[in-house]
């Protein structure tokens, strides 16, 4: 197996093989004795695609373009459907589409490599009609409105909206009913053409696979192909929230929050880059977890229930922090929350609290080995960056209390925003 | 009862109690408010933040409690996952840790008083009260309630296992305590595990901390929905940009293994799967969905399919829906689609052995009912439905209810 590089971790067990063709494309291959084998096609073209340059021209696309192409992309020349070839193989397929990136897959207990086959094929190749793309507008803007009546995603996207002036993430990655309605079979062949080029292409498989003979079948459909990923041009964002506040109403049964802080967004996604998120999430984790002195007074006071969460979100350039929950105590927590930050940048937690919470995280990113979806998805995701999921666990045994402290320092916590959706009629 | 399933597949271990009680709407409240309730703190952690600590450093990956319905039964469960034995980074025997932490919070609440503490129960009433009313906010799942409400009228089968808000309201610590000596002293209870651990340690781990007084473990069988005979069509308003379009189906009794796995082919032809007549035809062809599938209600002869719709198309989308129907009970459909079905369903059924919750889901279902096949059983009886058994089921396929969750104002 000379043309693959094997990388091994010995406290998690675990070991994948690597390796990319001449043109760029990259491919990843994790032995696992399971009943099922799992396969995915990444593309790092994702809903934040909307402006990019190539050979020195600049393209703009209609919010939501990478989602539509997902949509299409199982569609054969001749109209038919993948879904029914994969059927024939035994295959289970999907496809989903981020801000960064589009993946397709399939799992399968047999017929592999006729599958993989169906995946490669519908992926190297478009097949775009005009009734064909007018049709799939209309299935997509029922999967939008789809979005639009689930409150908790309407009150996340709008928490965006305050909190970014320009940046791509103000718009769903499905887009709207009107920015689809420009979507054009021109428009389609462009983008696929410009962003499904070898450099921004992986995959990744999960199973009992000879690696050689995945990289014969990916030389088949890529292999004679050349290009590298165009760049994608950010629109200038400033680092203030663009809207303090973001109201709506709703006729709902309970009045739902989504508190955001904005913070530096990291420009490149590197190891070192990852490794400020990891301690950011850590350092949320301390002082709004279900262990923490935030979350436990106020769930006993019922100020917060179940259904708060805390996060962090880093993406490529942007990143925020979240809190979210419902009921009507919005702006009390909105005030706890930001002095427990200011608090616990004088107050720092203690060593073995920052232990601790090393250890939970510990446990939930070992889970990742647990599944076959999320391992090819993972593995596939992380092959377009210069480090992997190994780096990561490791990273969470040596990140370092300091680290994590001068997350929290970093915390602005006057570019705070808020959205809401209040019980009611809407405006 | 203990079952557990060996298995090195996976870094993680799940150990769940589950107890079983009938499914009624008096009763169903009581059983959701205390899975609130256990989870939060034990006697020997009586803090929410003492308790959480001590999971945190047993690397836990949390202590759930949760209600969950099959046919006429509520189940009542209490579940810890944790990291295997052998990942921990000193050594420690962390399943017995968790059994030990898992059998106090059932053996030994935190009680004042010989009660739950009254600021606790308020507490945990308003938390359910607000996660029943959230349902709403899932619009195909609150459609889907809806349906089940209004087609199994006066069944337990329509109860909600979540609760009902104006009984939430009414319970308070000395009425909960009732529901919990009941699952405590009388309540069938099964045990499952999947993970690493050898069977003897597990025993081990349950003789020493979830040692249950002897009980019944018997179950009722499940109850026949009335066949109706005619179509009920109900139109309800709700603020949204979509309608929810759900249908009911009266199907056979799928009360053996056989019939089940006709019922599974049936599925996965007619609406369960992305090849489905339903997904190829009425969300492909028609353009007229984003999702368009069919649910055969889990031990029950009660089918549902569900599409979300552009307001103003939900009669036509019914009429395509029928006609998908009709096309499966004149047998349209090729041999390759039978063919296909089939090994799309073996599959899910051979992979059910790569997900720790699948495993333990399964090993439940075979202590809970008797007629219940291995793996391996259920996948030659898949193998061996035939054609004229898809067609003569569908045959049996009669509408019942047309219900629609509608974006716009209706005059019904």
């Amino acid at each position: 197996m000379n043309s693959f590089i094997l990388k091994e971790n010995q406290t998690i067990k675990e070991k994948y093989f690597h390796t990319q063709l001449e043109n760029g494309f990259r491919i990843t291959v994790v032995p696992k004795k399971l009943s099922a084998s799992y396969a995915m096609v990444c593309c790092g073209f994702g809903g934040a695609d909307l402006e990019y340059e190539k050979n020195g021209e600049r393209f703009t696309l209609p919010a939501g373009t990478a989602h539509f192409l997902e949509h299409k992309m199982f569609e054969s020349e001749d109209g038919s459907d993948a879904f029914l070839e994969f059927d024939t193989y035994g295959g289970n397929a999907n496809a989903y589409t981020s801000f960064e990136s589009t993946c397709y897959y399939f799992s399968c207990t047999e017929n592999f490599f006729e599958n993989l086959n169906v995946l490669l094929k519908s992926v190297s190749s478009a097949h775009f009609t005009d009734a064909s793309v007018e049709k799939e507008k209309s299935i997509i803007a029922r999967e939008i409105t789809m979005y639009e009546d689930i409150p908790t995603s309407r009150v996340a996207r709008n928490l965006c909206k305050a909190l970014y002036h320009s940046h791509p993430i103000v718009n769903a990655v499905s887009g709207s009913i009107e920015s689809i309605s420009e979507i054009t079979k021109e428009i389609l062949f462009r983008a696929y053409n410009d962003f499904y080029t070898p450099q921004n292409l992986s995959l990744c498989v999960v199973g009992d696979i000879d690696p050689e003979q995945i990289k014969l079948y990916a030389e088949k459909y890529f292999g004679n192909r050349a290009g590298s990923r165009p760049k994608t041009i950010y629109p200038a964002e400033p680092s203030t929230v663009k809207e303090k506040n973001i109201t709506i109403n709703a006729s709902l049964p309970n009045e739902l929050y989504c508190i955001g802080i904005k913070c530096k967004p990291e420009i490149e996604q590197t190891l070192e880059s990852h490794r400020r998120a990891t301690a950011m999430r850590l350092a949320i984790s301390l002082l709004f977890g279900r262990a923490s002195d935030f979350y436990c007074r106020n769930y006993e006071s019922g100020i917060i229930t179940e259904r708060f969460y805390a996060g962090y979100t880093s993406s490529r350039q942007s990143a925020y922090i979240i809190i979210s929950g419902s009921g009507s105590e919005y702006e009390r927590i909105m005030n706890a929350a930001i002095a427990e930050i200011e608090h616990r940048k004088h107050s720092f937690f203690t060593e073995e609290q920052v232990l601790r919470e090393k250890k939970a995280a510990y446990s939930v990113s070992l889970t990742l080995y647990d599944s076959g979806e999320d391992i090819v998805s993972a593995m596939a995701e992380a092959a377009q960056l210069d480090y992997d999921e190994f780096d990561c666990i490791e990273m969470l045994r040596d990140i370092t209390a300091d680290e994590i402290k001068q997350a929290l320092n970093s915390i602005d916590t006057e570019k705070n925003a808020i959205s809401i959706i209040k019980k009611g009629k809407d405006l | 009862m203990l079952a557990a399933c060996k298995t090195d597949k996976f870094k993680s271990a799940v150990l769940t109690v589950s107890f079983a009680v009938p499914l009624e709407k008096e009763t169903a409240s009581g059983y959701s408010l205390l899975t609130n309730l256990l989870p939060l703190s034990t006697g020997s952690y009586p803090t929410m933040q003492a308790f959480s600590v001590i999971l945190d450093e047993l690397y836990a990956l949390g202590l759930d409690a949760f209600v969950q319905r099959r046919g006429e039964l509520l189940l009542v469960k209490l579940e810890i996952g944790t990291i295997a034995d052998s990942y921990a980074f000193d050594g420690e025997r962390v399943l017995y840790r968790a059994t030990e932490l898992l059998g106090d919070a059932i053996f030994n609440p935190h009680f004042e008083n010989g009660e739950f503490p009254q600021a606790k129960v308020e507490n945990e009433k308003l938390c359910l009260i607000e996660e029943i009313a959230s349902l709403a906010e899932n619009k195909p799942a609150y459609a889907m309630l809806r349906a089940r409400q209004i087609m199994c009228k006066n069944e337990p089968f329509a109860v909600d296992a979540a609760g009902d808000i104006e009984l939430v309201g009414r319970l308070d610590g000395k009425e909960l305590l009732k529901y919990y000596r009941e699952i405590i002293e009388n309540a069938p209870v099964f045990i499952t595990y999947a993970g690493e651990a050898d069977f003897e340690y597990v025993e081990e781990c349950v003789n020493a901390h979830l040692n249950f007084a002897p009980r019944k473990n018997s179950l009722p069988d499940s109850v026949m929905h009335e066949k109706s005979g005619e179509i009920l069509r109900l139109r309800e308003y709700m603020e949204m940009e979509q309608s929810v379009l759900i249908l009911g189906f009266n199907s056979i009794m799928p009360d053996s293994a056989k019939k089940r796995a006709v019922l599974t082919v049936f599925d996965e032809i007619f609406g369960g799967s992305p090849a489905s007549k339903l997904f190829m035809n009425v969300r492909e062809k028609e353009g007229l969905c984003y999702y368009c599938s069919s649910y055969p209600a889990g031990r029950k002869n009660i089918i549902f399919v569900s599409c979300g719709l552009e307001p103003g198309n939900e009669d036509y989308a019914i009429k395509a829906i029928y006609r998908e129907l009709n096309a499966m009970k004149n047998g349209e459909f090729d041999d390759s689609d039978l063919a296909n079905a089939k090994n799309s369903i073996q599959r899910s059924l051979l992979s059910t052995e790569n997900s720790l919750n699948s495993i333990n889901g399964y090993i439940l279902g075979q202590l809970l009912s008797e007629d219940s096949a291995t793996i391996e059983e259920s996948v030659k009886l898949v193998s061996s439905v035939t054609r004229a058994e898809v067609i003569a089921l569908a045959r049996e396929i009669t509408p019942e209810l047309e219900y629609i969750l509608s974006a716009e104002v209706c005059d019904e």
